[in-house]
């Protein structure tokens, strides 16, 4: 039977080799959905969860006991997996598309409005296919935020400190990353 | 647990609804457009088997030394962690080279292996790992020196502390976590360390601090060249350590700040290289490496079966002259003063040519009566030059090989001052308390005064060298130097004890030793300062039922030895000051240091013992040399050297026996201060000022 989650990090803490395939069962799911958003192919998402898998193993072997038991092993599984495809990236993609993300463009100009939901941009399912195309050309900051904060259900503090950012910026590209999703959807 | 710790979305993004409209408007759809392929568990597991088959303990050596050649970066992580395992004899080499390994897992986990050494290996490898690019291997250096200082090891507060500002949240929380586990909160916080009870309460404390700020803010004068004075202002102390807040993030630093770092890499390939030279290889590694060779368990290490018992150098071929020898490679690096080495144990580890079976043939090389006042500084070796204090006031530059003065310093103060202050010399300075009780920075080379400490501060010990500082002794209290400017760092506070000596500290594992001599409450222990800040860490249990303490203290293994005022060796915790076990009692008072060689404690009280380092058990003692006060023995190339004052001559022992090997034909007056043993000639200087160099006949 499944553990729940909040047994995990004492059990990995205690019995690493036979907690760990647990641990796999748990999150596998939102971390190949996590990394698929990101890399947009699925063999490259798998092998992006594989790899972040086997880092978050040999890094709990390193760990403390205590270190264990302290850990949020949702957010430390996204901050692995998220830095493995950082460095898969850089291996072999080096140029990015580029985009005006001048302060200037029109694009990145904010609503001051609160009630801006995303789902609003969706009036049916048939849409989410584009909508996942367009999360691919949205730049890395912006994807990685909205997709933090909307799929990986991380607060702005969380996602904040999982990219080493002011939770102003997150919050800041998420809006700014929607805002780009529905100026190319056009609703 | 991570969903109750889940914060709601500050604004009503809804972030659920948005995930089910992407998803088709069913959450259960979820898994069914996004779940992970079946093939991604199988595979993983797979690897993870093949990971962990490295840590079988049926894994060879030589299999886990070639799997760090892996391409695959969690087999040389798993090979990394298997060979240091203690029964591995982890090549210290091997693990300094995966340090800088390619991928940051197998750094983090080499900083985890550096850790597991314990008090075997440095700290500076793991503080550099806290600058590593990769926030993984920062977090993992971080936790394992919370460990260590949870397991008694000491670990300087200063880079944790820096570590608090990290651009990283995961490490910010480790750092803080090891802060806690080295329980030094109070440094974190600015706050003071408590009093002890028996240091003269809360105004005694504050007239203590008062003299600290005194002396920070004292004037400074620094000489150069002609030895013009100008003023420097001096400098605060101490970083303030105010930790920032975790929830106060740093600027925007995405992760792509990483890569922008950059830092030389290893390849896999240069690990094998390191292999391949074995112990040369290790001593190139600097720092790391040569701490052991120092410590003398280098070749556990890197040799992987050397014992405790072989690690001294075998005998070999005496070096050509005109090479520099490891001897003076070191102490160009490391410097030279009282006790060898910051920790006192006077173990000189690179001595070759002398050797057991050579001793015998030892004979009086040269005798100079250069010094024009008595001696009770023990003669330091570098470069060639012997250095050592007169009570006629002055440091005196002695050519090793001729005797020959080479240059000596401005009188200093009153021949009627006791002082018995042994040079340090590093980077080309040599540092010694003169009669005037400052403390004096010449050029080693040709004698140029470049600083020395202002008046008012009586300080008079022998300067004790570690990491670019320079730490004495005066009235109770122990001084903190800048050794290139002669900038004071601190001051500790008096312990409030009628202290008149001037006891050399001895400095390991960021802790300063001293012992406190006098009468009254506070004497008749150790106290054990932090190098960074000066604060009091703690005070030893009593070395002897509260009675005086002539001796200073040697660290190695983890423990404080020091003599007895009543005979005999304590030993104390060192990360404590807890009593551990105290050999029985001698003939008399203890003077002179203990000297400790691969687990063995050597000490000079009229016989010479040998006790175990670990046990206290007495291994072998001597026939009374009259061996007495100061004269600490050196321990070279399995020799025990020691002076005698009862019949003015140097002594050579076996260091498994203690049978006599060698004695040097008796100096004209008796001789108190410890011996110096470098490449091939054992020194010695005599209370009348005479000194004597003995070598091998050529």
């Amino acid at each position: 039977m499944e553990r729940s989650g909040e047994e995990l990090p004492a059990l990995l803490a205690t019995n690493l080799v036979e907690s760990f395939a647990q641990l796999v069962l748990i999150f596998q799911h939102r971390l190949y959905a996590f990394a698929l958003r990101q890399a947009g192919s699925p063999q490259e998402a798998e092998d992006i969860v594989q790899e972040a898998f086997l880092q978050a193993y040999v890094t709990l072997e390193n760990y403390p006991e205590q270190r264990i038991r302290a850990l949020k092993l949702s957010a430390w599984l996204y901050k692995i997996t998220l830095y493995v495809y950082y460095n898969r990236r850089r291996k072999v993609r080096l140029l990015e598309e580029p985009l005006d993300l001048s302060e200037e463009s029109m694009l990145l100009e904010l609503e001051d409005n609160w009630q801006e939901r995303p789902e609003v941009l969706f009036e049916n399912a048939e849409r989410s296919t584009e909508l996942e195309a367009l999360l691919m050309t949205l730049p890395d900051s912006y994807r990685v935020a909205i997709t933090c904060y909307y799929f990986a259900d991380m607060s702005y503090q969380e996602i904040a400190e999982l990219l080493n950012q002011p939770p102003g910026t997150v919050k800041s590209n998420v809006y700014r990353g929607l805002r780009m999703l529905r100026l190319a959807m056009g609703v | 647990m991570e969903q109750n710790e889940r914060k709601e979305p500050e604004q009503p993004g809804q972030p659920v609804q948005w995930e089910k409209r992407l998803t088709g408007g069913h959450s259960g759809n979820r898994a069914e457009t996004t779940a992970a392929p079946a093939s991604l568990l199988p595979t993983l597991l797979n690897r993870l088997e093949q990971h962990r088959a490295y840590l079988s303990p049926h894994t060879s050596r030589d299999e886990l030394i070639a799997a760090l050649n892996s391409r695959e970066w969690h087999v040389r992580a798993a090979a990394v962690k298997a060979l240091a395992a203690s029964e591995m004899q982890a090549p210290l080499g091997l693990l300094a080279s995966a340090l800088h390994d390619e991928h940051p897992v197998v750094r983090a986990a080499a900083a985890r292996a550096w850790g597991n050494l314990g008090n075997f290996a440095p700290l500076d490898p793991l503080i550099a790992a806290l600058d590593d690019p990769a926030w993984q291997v920062r977090e993992v250096a971080a936790l394992t020196m919370g460990d260590l200082a949870e397991k008694g090891q000491r670990i300087p507060a200063t880079p944790l502390v820096k570590t608090l500002r990290d651009e990283d949240a995961t490490v910010r929380e480790a750092a803080a976590m090891a802060l806690r586990q080295a329980r030094l909160d109070g440094v974190v916080t600015g706050t003071t360390q408590p009093i002890p009870t028996n240091m003269g309460g809360e105004a005694g404390w504050q007239e203590n601090e008062q003299a600290s700020m005194q002396f920070q803010n004292a004037s400074w004068k620094t000489y150069s060249g002609d030895t013009s004075m100008k003023e420097t202002p001096t400098q605060p102390l101490y970083e303030n350590s105010t930790s920032q807040p975790a929830a106060e993030l740093p600027g925007q630093m995405g992760p792509t700040r990483e890569y922008r770092r950059e830092r030389p890499r290893i390849s896999r390939r240069r690990i094998l290289v390191g292999l391949g030279i074995g112990t040369a290889g290790a001593v190139a590694l600097g720092t790391a490496a040569s701490y052991l060779l120092f410590s003398g368990d280098l070749a556990k290490f890197v040799g992987g079966s050397a014992s405790p018992d072989t690690a001294t150098p075998e005998p070999t071929t005496p070096a050509p002259t005109s090479a520099v020898s490891r001897y003076d490679q070191w102490v160009q690096t490391h410097g030279i003063m009282f006790g060898f080495d910051p920790q006192h144990t006077g173990f000189n580890p690179y001595e070759s040519v002398l050797t057991s079976a050579n001793v015998p043939g030892l004979t009086q090389a040269w005798y100079s009566n250069a010094m024009k006042g008595n001696v009770f500084s023990s003669p330091s070796v570098s470069g060639g030059l012997v250095y050592i204090g007169s009570l006629d006031g002055r440091l005196y530059a002695i050519d090793a090989a001729t005797g020959n003065t080479r240059w000596a310093s401005d009188r200093t103060g009153s021949s009627a001052t006791s002082n018995a202050s042994t040079p340090a010399v590093i980077n080309g300075t040599v540092y010694i308390c003169l009669q005037d009780h400052r403390l004096y920075a010449f050029d080693a080379l040709g004698g140029q005064l470049r600083w020395n400490s202002p008046a008012g501060h009586v300080v008079g010990s022998s300067p004790i060298v570690a990491d670019g500082v320079i730490y004495v002794t005066g009235k109770g209290r122990v001084y903190a130097f800048d050794a290139n400017s002669g900038q004071p760092r601190w001051v500790s506070a008096s312990p409030g004890i009628n202290n008149s000596d001037f006891p050399p500290v001895a400095v390991a594992n960021g802790v300063i030793y001293v012992s406190m001599s006098g009468s009254g409450a506070g004497a008749g222990q150790i106290y054990a300062y932090d190098v960074t800040t000066g604060h009091n860490l703690w005070v030893s249990d009593l070395v002897n039922g509260g009675t005086d303490i002539n001796s200073s203290p040697t660290v190695a293994n983890g423990l404080v030895y020091i003599g007895s005022g009543n005979g005999g060796v304590v030993a104390f915790n060192a990360t404590n000051g807890r009593f551990r076990w105290g050999t029985p009692a001698t003939a008399g008072s203890t003077g002179s240091s203990p000297a400790v060689a691969n687990g063995v404690v050597y000490l000079a009280e009229d016989r010479v013992y040998a006790f175990d380092a670990v046990t206290g058990h007495q291994r072998w003692v001597t026939n009374p040399l009259g061996a007495y006060n100061s004269d600490s023995p050196v321990v070279a190339n399995g020799i025990v050297y020691v002076c005698s004052a009862g019949d003015n001559s140097v002594y050579a022992l076996d260091t498994a026996s203690g049978h006599t090997l060698w004695t040097s034909p008796p100096a004209n007056n008796q001789v108190f201060t410890a011996p110096a043993v470098a490449d091939g000639v054992v020194f010695m200087a005599s209370e009348d000022g005479a000194l004597y160099a003995f070598s091998l006949s050529r």
